[in-house]
């Protein structure tokens, strides 16, 4: 059989036109994960009818996000995609997105980022360094997996919990009862495996790409981090590029964001889904968030300079104040199947 | 490139495929040596003898450094109820200082890994015009990436380590040392190939020295 | 094109004895200074990064393991010991060699740190006991290879994570071609000692079998501690190479050899391998940035579409591939760069992912042992003192069973999915 041909031609390289304007834009996001596969690729589709060659690289080829930033800081990086928290080293209040509890869902989380108060906050801080977001991705809403279920902060107490190397993960999970245990993504599954650690937390589709079901009996649906990832490039980028350009990028992005919505939405729904179905793992869903909230509210907020912004958003939230930047899903073509995600 | 801390002496034996005589019992008893080879600068000036010794000295206590941090990073997870955040990052930062601070002393020692592809080929007076070259290119990247090294500095200052919430500008900044110690060192290298050739072992004896034959 | 730019002048500036690490610093700076969107400060950012990662970690932890191992008189013990065991064996301390890396490789996920331990401690016993240079180097570092292959596995994480396989089944499919690796390695040492009587040692009594087994058992509790450590979850793969020097050093203070003269030494010689070492692993991670930042490597793998819609032709094509790049790129980046292109193609090709990351897994390894950049014939240059061209010219014969190997993996499949599907893990 391995003599016989196979039809290959799906991937055969796309000639690029010599004359497009090249921008390069770096994730550290697998190649298959909805960031690239619906993200990235829909903006390198948008782009390239702009006559504007978007070259992507994704999975950390050219470093690990405090890279990427610094990268795209010294102009040797175009566009950057980056966890809210890593923008805290640059500009202290960027961190709130990465607050816990802060907002409820997939859609709230679009809401919030597209509003008046988190535009201000992206403005503020592209005046004082410089770095730009220019729009922002849902990544997914983060779960900790254990083995037994993780329904209050006294199910956590005492566990292991290992979290990205960033303060605001670990002291999220202190905030919220657990031992947290800072350790490299790649050595999470062995770790887990062995013992090393007892529990990790992350969004579904990060989950199942790391095969953590493996090594893991039960996924407590805590939802504790409803979390996106921004876009970022330097202002000196932007007032290098034409007017049409600049709409050009600015547009993509903003179709590349809803592309990413749908798929992450959809893909965190059928991942569950196909657990169930098949027993993979334990799914508990009964969760007391309200006493998680609790902890967030006691031990964190008043820890964090962003403390009277995390209230100002959600106030912002609840007052259903209409976005000023980006298009709602609800008016976008990629949502018009009616198969939107009613999560509550 | 011929100062190197010595090893354990070798008995003669020629290269061959598979081993070339025989010596079927014990080893032979070996005279252990742990002092340290001094080159000609370091017997005239008691001062850089001094900076040799700090040199190797500290990069041996971040070399210690790194092995109790990650040691620590272990025991905290079983002795406290709440392990340090900051073991992993830390270890890291200590190791990048490792690594420029010791590969500056390495170039102190002359001993960078080089690849002699044309070393057992050439006239010895060609070969001594490669090593002064080689020594060159060494110095302007030494002084090139000192220089980047100062530029990245710059650029990350007020920005800090996400764990540890220490300076970036520490992190880079060992390049910046790192480089401009090789820089020093190299510059000195050249000197003392071009004043002091008879230093210099031929390519040749080297490779002989070190194979014990 | 800039690929072959960069190589060829990585070649040149190596011919012309400029050390590795700044030979790999040189192109890549021109590069950035030459590129207008490019600025000079990622250069030492870049070379920063390389050397700013958990992973690496383990690389001076073992130098220094291996050099407190024989300062503490822990490998005599274990050498007397293997060697009074299999020593009337003809070329008995190959067949040592390669044992011990096994053994070793159950510790340590990665191969440039089986060669640091291994390389100091093997490559001098061996030379003394009649060996030549050539072969002890060429033997260690063709063994070292063992370590990534077998499960804790550092390329196998790297490689399970950026393919979206599970790490659990990719670490059971290596077993199998590391037992095809070690058997090879046994032949190719019986191969190149045949006929040298002189290799054979005098066969010990059994008593004394006995009393030196006895007097090895403790530096042999090192494997248990590090392995029984790791399988425990006490603690992961990288943390565990400081616990191999911390048990160490509790030995050599045992037998009365943590002195402070030898510690110094042990020390000192560690710190300038580390030196060595870890100033090329920041030079090739600069080198790396700049040919991922071109897609090098993408666009040769390209090439290869447009070549064939065969299987076996593309099968071919992607090892020659994979050789050539694990030629001028650190592990690492070479997966990080090429999993993502090949393996979904693989897949159209109705090729396994499992099986095709075993394959590329050992293939670049096969890389740390090929000029320009070749990490393990540096580091057992670096630990034994011996010139790199003596260890180049050292591995050489065992190209033929490596060769072998990789070739077994790609074109059977079996040797990596028997194992992973007898567990129900594929
Ligand atoms: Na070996
Ligand atoms: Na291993």
């Amino acid at each position: 059989s391995l003599m016989q041909p196979v039809d290959i031609s799906g991937f055969a390289a796309e000639a690029p036109d010599p004359d497009a304007t090249v921008v390069r834009l770096a994730n550290v996001y697998e190649p298959g994960h909805p960031a690239n596969t619906c993200g990235t690729a829909t903006m390198r589709e948008e782009l390239a009818q702009d006559g504007i060659d978007l070259k992507v690289y994704p999975a950390a080829q050219l470093g690990g996000e405090p890279e990427i930033i610094e990268q795209v800081a010294t102009g040797a990086l175009d566009i950057g995609i980056s966890g809210g928290s890593f923008f805290g080293a640059w500009y202290p209040d960027a961190e709130v997105v990465d607050g816990a509890f802060l907002v409820d869902n997939s859609r709230e989380y679009d809401r919030a980022t597209r509003g008046p108060l988190l535009t201000r906050l992206y403005d503020d801080m592209a005046e004082e360094t410089g770095l730009r977001v220019f729009s922002s991705w849902y990544y997914g809403a983060r779960n900790v997996t254990a083995n037994k279920p993780v329904r209050s902060p006294e199910d956590l107490r005492g566990l292991k919990i290992r979290t990205p190397d960033a303060a605001l993960y670990l002291e999220t999970i202190r905030a919220l009862g657990g031992t947290a245990t800072p350790m490299a993504l790649s050595e999470v599954y062995l770790g887990l495996q062995q013992g090393a650690i007892d529990a990790q937390e992350n969004p579904i589709p990060t989950i199942a790409s790391n095969k953590f079901e493996e090594v893991q009996s039960t996924v407590s649906i805590t939802r504790h981090m409803v979390q996106g990832v921004q876009l970022v490039t330097s202002e000196n980028f932007m007032e290098g590029l034409s007017e049409g350009e600049r709409t050009a990028v600015l547009e993509a992005a903003d179709a590349a964001r809803l592309a990413n919505l749908k798929c992450i939405e959809d893909e965190e729904r059928e991942i569950l889904e196909q657990w169930r179905a098949e027993g993979t793992i334990e799914i508990v869903e009964d969760i007391d968030a309200e006493a998680f909230r609790q902890g967030v509210k006691e031990n964190l907020l008043p820890a964090k300079e962003w403390g009277d912004l995390y209230l100002e958003v959600q106030e912002e939230i609840a007052a259903d104040t209409p976005t000023v930047v980006g298009t709602d899903p609800e008016d976008s073509p990629v949502f018009a199947d009616g198969k939107t995600e009613d999560e509550s | 490139m011929s100062e190197q801390t010595p090893g354990p002496a070798q008995p003669a034996e020629p290269e061959g495929t598979a081993g070339a005589s025989t010596s079927a019992g014990a080893p032979a008893a070996e005279a252990e040596d742990y002092s340290f080879r001094q080159d000609r600068l370091e017997q005239n000036s008691a001062l850089y003898r001094w900076i040799i010794r700090i040199e190797r000295s500290v990069a041996g206590v971040f070399l210690v450094g790194v092995f109790v941090l990650v040691l620590t990073q272990v025991v905290s997870r079983y002795v406290f109820s709440s392990p340090f955040s900051w073991t992993e990052e830390l270890a890291r930062v200590v190791m990048v200082w490792l690594t420029f601070l010791a590969a500056l002393f390495v170039s102190s020692r002359r001993a960078h890994i080089t690849v002699d592809l044309l070393a057992t080929v050439v006239p010895p007076r060609v070969s001594r015009a490669v090593s002064a070259f080689a020594e060159l290119v060494v110095i302007a990247t030494a002084a090139v990436m000192s220089i980047a090294g100062i530029a990245m500095v710059v650029l990350v200052s007020g920005v800090s380590l996400p764990a540890t919430g220490l300076p970036t500008t520490l992190l880079y900044g060992a390049a910046v040392v790192g480089f401009a110690g090789i820089f020093i060192h190299s510059i000195l290298a050249l000197y003392l190939q071009i004043r002091h050739p008879e230093d210099e072992l031929d390519p040749v004896m080297k490779a002989a020295e070190l194979e014990g034959i | 094109m800039t690929l072959l730019i960069m190589v060829l002048a990585l070649l040149a500036l190596l011919a012309l004895r400029v050390p590795v690490g700044v030979a790999l610093i040189v192109p890549s700076l021109v590069y950035i200074l030459v590129d207008p969107t490019a600025t000079l400060a990622l250069a030492a950012q870049q070379a920063t990064s390389g050397v700013f990662d958990f992973a690496i970690l383990a690389v001076p932890m073992f130098i220094l393991l291996g050099n407190l191992a024989n300062i503490s008189g822990a490998t005599d013990r274990l050498y007397d010991a293997a060697v009074a065991a299999i020593g009337h064996v003809r070329g008995s301390l190959g067949y040592v060699n390669i044992l011990t890396s096994f053994g070793f490789s159950w510790i340590s996920g990665a191969a440039i740190s089986d060669a640091a331990a291994m390389g100091r401690i093997q490559v001098p016993a061996m030379v003394r006991r009649g060996y030549s240079p050539g072969f002890s180097l060429g033997v260690t570092g063709a063994s070292s290879l063992i370590a990534p292959m077998m499960p804790p596995s550092i390329p196998a994480i790297i490689y399970a994570v950026t393919a979206g396989v599970s790490v659990g089944a990719l670490f059971m499919a290596g077993i199998v071609p590391a037992l095809v690796l070690v058997v090879a390695l046994s032949l190719m040492v019986w191969f190149l000692t045949r006929g040298r009587e002189d290799l054979r040692l005098e066969k010990a009594s059994r008593r004394e079998r006995v009393r030196l087994g006895v007097r090895a058992l403790p530096p042999v509790g090192a494997a248990v501690v590090i392995l029984g450590g790791i399988l425990s979850g006490i603690f992961t793969p990288t943390e565990a190479s400081a616990v191999g020097v911390a048990y160490i050093a509790i030995l050599a203070a045992c037998y009365g050899n943590l002195g402070w003269e030898k510690v110094r030494y042990a020390l000192a010689t560690s710190v300038e391998t580390v030196g060595g070492v870890l100033i090329i692993v920041a030079g090739a991670a600069l080198f790396g940035w700049v040919l991922a930042r071109e897609q090098a490597p993408q666009v040769a793998a390209d090439l290869i579409l447009q070549i064939t819609d065969r299987p076996l032709v593309f099968l071919i094509l992607a090892n020659i591939l994979l050789l050539i790049v694990g030629a001028v790129l650190e592990p690492t980046s070479a997966i990080l760069i090429l999993a993502p292109v090949l393996v979904p193609v693989a897949e159209a090709f109705g090729l396994s992912p499992i099986h095709f990351g075993t394959m590329m897994i050992f293939n670049l390894m096969i890389g740390l042992l090929t000029p320009p950049v070749g990490l393990v014939l540096f580091v057992l240059s670096s630990v034994t003192k011996h010139p790199v061209t003596t260890v180049i010219r050292g591995t050489v014969p065992f190209f033929v069973p490596m060769l072998v190997t990789l070739l077994l993996i790609a074109f059977i499949p079996m040797l990596s999915l028997w194992l992973p599907g007898l567990l129900g893990m594929v």
